[in-house]
């Protein structure tokens, strides 16, 4: 009685919020406590109902800062991100953050303003078809023409975004929903159907909810019995451990039975460092050690990871040997590219400690430690200038314990995914599967507000951190104390270096030697900073960087020609990589 | 429907592509006096399994019946995962009631039709994805 009461007394006075504010009420109701924007007309109604709200409203400079702070933002703490932008072009702006949060399943709520609902098909001013465009960039989208639909499609937005397999879901309100009042009725209706699991009163998909997803005890006892004969098996561990916060469930399986592990750029940080057989990163870029256990073995036990090219190399080559358990909350994953022998669908904080079994895999382990000393990483170099790899062991040897690493994408985001050392999968944030040149530097501001405590570094290029140059003004606005770190080699170094592997060194348009002063731009955005150059810097650069109180940018000079070691060409093996290897 | 059959091959030997609109018409009619009962439960009535039965399939081809919550996108949503993920559709029907909506296909693909089926059934408005 007291409950119904209560409840019809919030509802009351919820009756006269708008549909803005009934935005604002959910975002706070949802736990938000930082959203990502920039305003425009049909988004005013919103922007007015933040003026005053708890809610903080963060203004970047650009939609895309605003879309890649709010995956910054989930990456680093697993919090829903949200970002706002207008209708028009402020909603074809976020449209490449939101394809960065679908492929890395990042849970990102979007919400964009859209002319008035008469308006709607009238090619009015700023309007377009964002339903439309969010088709391929989102895990669902919505158009709310109607202000009794809103709070039912703000509720299954945030819940989609989290559940199953997290990804970026998109609300686009139009402008006369922002302003018209929540009726009573419906409010009253969705309190009482909050008793309830919305997902599965609704009906909806239990694949895009992770619902219903039993676990067949056969597929276990079959995993289990592949795991306990196998003599050379290999945990492959990917971006799913991290969604699933199940880190500490993949480290005791990895200890109880031994087993080597690698992991993608996605997943570092997942093992601990120095711990077990870890052997770093698989892949294109990955370490020798780890592509060579994994062509070597017998069994892959696939853990929230989806066999992506990248990782691979030619799939037909790809660990020929071996059997496979593949375990993924999204059965669409399992079986895509790679032909599982055992599919275990579900929850991998559950999954997880079920696969401990007693192993049989002592020679396989002195063989795997071999190849990881065989291989091991070498930071000696000729001549005076900067190797950028020595730098970035620098970095990961001084930076702070839970510091955050961002990169943006090229030959720097390799090495610092080879280089850079994290304790927690949540540390290091760097853009997987889309490789959204641009992303650094506002998934850093991101993860800064979402994290004030930790230092926060980004290690970006030349050419990338040109795209999204003007979050610089988002640091300065709000005192964000970003580390930048530059690494500039005046080229668009990764096509630099495959224009000299695989076409005949004819570099088309990737030279940069027109790139401005970077320690004065980041002066004109009053953020201090620093140009070295010679490896006798590095450690006083390094200092500097990570002992300034606010925003530092270190610009560092590197060689052209430095290559990145090693690769897998393009359809080759991963047994087949190209480099100086150690 | 062995009318229908005689019509869709004439149009395909036109190298155009089936009729499904009409048959699957035709089909829905037949169905729909089948179907009375579903309809009145507020469901739609299967219309493309009166378009499958009532057309020829060409070999090769999968059918697929999806059931899923009514939404003004909702066949932009099927059609786009069906191209992206590979498969070429031959034959169409939809059928909408106030909350639920059934689209019958008959694709060709290319990728084992369990991915296309799994990546439909992602789809949060999707209730069921049967492929025959
Ligand atoms: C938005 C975007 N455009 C283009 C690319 C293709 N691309 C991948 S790496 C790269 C070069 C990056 O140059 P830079 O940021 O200077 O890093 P470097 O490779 O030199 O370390 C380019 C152009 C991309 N990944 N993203």
């Amino acid at each position: 009685m007291t409950t119904v009461q209560s409840r019809t007394t919030t509802t009351e006075a919820q009756a006269v919020r708008t549909g803005a504010q009934w935005i604002v009420d959910v975002l706070a109701e949802q736990g938000v406590t930082t959203v990502y924007g920039y305003p425009g007309g049909a988004i005013m109604p919103l922007y007015d109902a933040l003026y005053d709200a708890d809610v903080r409203h963060v203004l970047t400079r650009h939609e895309q800062g605003a879309a890649l702070a709010a995956v910054g933002h989930a990456r680093s703490t697993g919090q829903v991100g949200v970002c706002l932008a207008t209708s028009g072009p402020g909603a074809t702006n976020l449209v490449t953050g939101l394809a960065d949060a679908l492929l890395d399943s990042v849970p990102v709520v979007a919400i964009t303003g859209q002319v008035a609902s008469p308006l709607i098909g009238t090619d009015a001013f700023q309007e377009v078809d964002v339903l439309g465009l969010s088709l391929a960039c989102t895990k669902h989208s919505y158009l709310v023409r109607d202000v009794r639909d809103l709070p039912r499609v703000l509720d299954e937005a945030f819940e989609l975004a989290r559940s199953g397999r997290p990804g970026p879901v998109l609300v686009d309100v139009a402008k006369d929903v922002q302003l018209a009042p929540v009726p009573a009725d419906v409010l009253m209706a969705r309190a009482d159907a909050n008793d309830h699991p919305t997902a599965q009163t609704r009906g909806a998909s239990p694949a895009a909810y992770g619902l219903g997803l039993e676990v067949d005890e056969q597929d276990v006892a079959a995993a289990r019995e592949l795991i306990r004969m196998a003599r050379r098996p290999v945990l492959y561990v990917g971006g799913g451990v991290v969604s699933a916060d199940a880190t500490a469930e993949l480290r005791a399986l990895a200890r109880a039975t031994g087993i080597p592990t690698t992991t993608t750029a996605k997943a570092l940080g997942a093992l601990e460092r120095g711990a077990g057989l870890h052997l770093g990163m698989l892949g294109m870029h990955g370490n020798a050690a780890a592509n060579l256990a994994v062509q070597q073995a017998d069994l892959i036990v696939c853990v929230g990871a989806r066999f992506d090219d990248r990782v691979t190399g030619n799939p037909a080559t790809f660990a020929p040997g071996a059997r496979v358990v593949h375990l993924d909350v999204d059965p669409a994953e399992v079986g895509k590219v790679r032909r599982a022998d055992v599919r275990l669908i579900g929850d991998l904080r559950e999954l997880l400690p079920r696969l401990t079994v007693e192993t049989d895999i002592e020679p396989w382990r002195t063989r795997v430690g071999e190849l990881a000393r065989q291989h091991g990483w070498r930071y000696d170099h000729p001549g005076e200038g900067i190797y950028a790899p020595a730098l970035l062991r620098e970095l990961s040897e001084r930076m702070p314990a839970r510091t955050v690493v961002t990169t943006d994408v090229g030959q720097h985001q390799m090495w610092a995914c080879q280089h850079v050392e994290v304790d927690h999968p949540r540390d290091f944030v760097t853009s997987g599967g889309l490789g959204t040149m641009g992303f650094g530097l506002p998934a850093a501001v991101g993860a800064q507000l979402a994290r004030p405590g930790d230092t926060v570094v980004c290690i970006s290029g030349d050419g990338s951190i040109m795209m999204n140059i003007q979050e610089l003004a988002t640091l300065r606005r709000y005192g964000l104390p970003v580390k930048i770190l530059l690494l500039d080699n005046q080229r668009l170094g990764m096509v630099r270096q495959w224009q000299e592997l695989f076409f005949e060194a004819r570099y088309s348009e990737t030279t940069l030697d027109d790139n401005p002063d970077f320690v004065a731009v980041a002066a004109a955005f009053g953020v201090a900073g620093r140009h070295i150059s010679r490896r006798d810097e590095v450690a006083g650069g390094v200092a500097e960087l990570l002992a300034c109180p606010g925003a530092f940018l270190l610009h560092v000079s590197i060689d052209a020609q430095e290559n990145l070691w090693p690769l897998v060409p393009p359809g080759a093996s991963n047994s087949d990589m190209m480099g100086e290897l150690p | 429907m062995s009318a229908d059959r005689r019509e869709d091959t004439t149009e395909r030997q036109r190298g155009r592509p089936a009729a499904a609109g009409r048959g699957a018409t035709e089909g829905i009619s037949a169905d729909r006096r089948e179907d009375t009962t579903e309809r009145q439960r507020g469901r739609p009535a299967a219309a493309g399994r009166g378009a499958t039965t009532g057309t020829s399939r060409s070999p090769g081809t999968t059918h697929l019946e999806v059931v899923a919550r009514v939404a003004p996108e909702l066949i932009e949503r099927l059609g786009r995962v069906l191209r992206h993920r590979g498969a070429l559709v031959e034959r169409l029907t939809f059928e909408a009631c106030a909350s639920e909506a059934v689209l019958h296909a008959d694709v060709r693909c290319a990728a084992p039709v369990e991915v296309i089926v799994a990546q439909l059934e992602r789809l949060p408005d999707v209730h069921s994805v049967r492929a025959s």
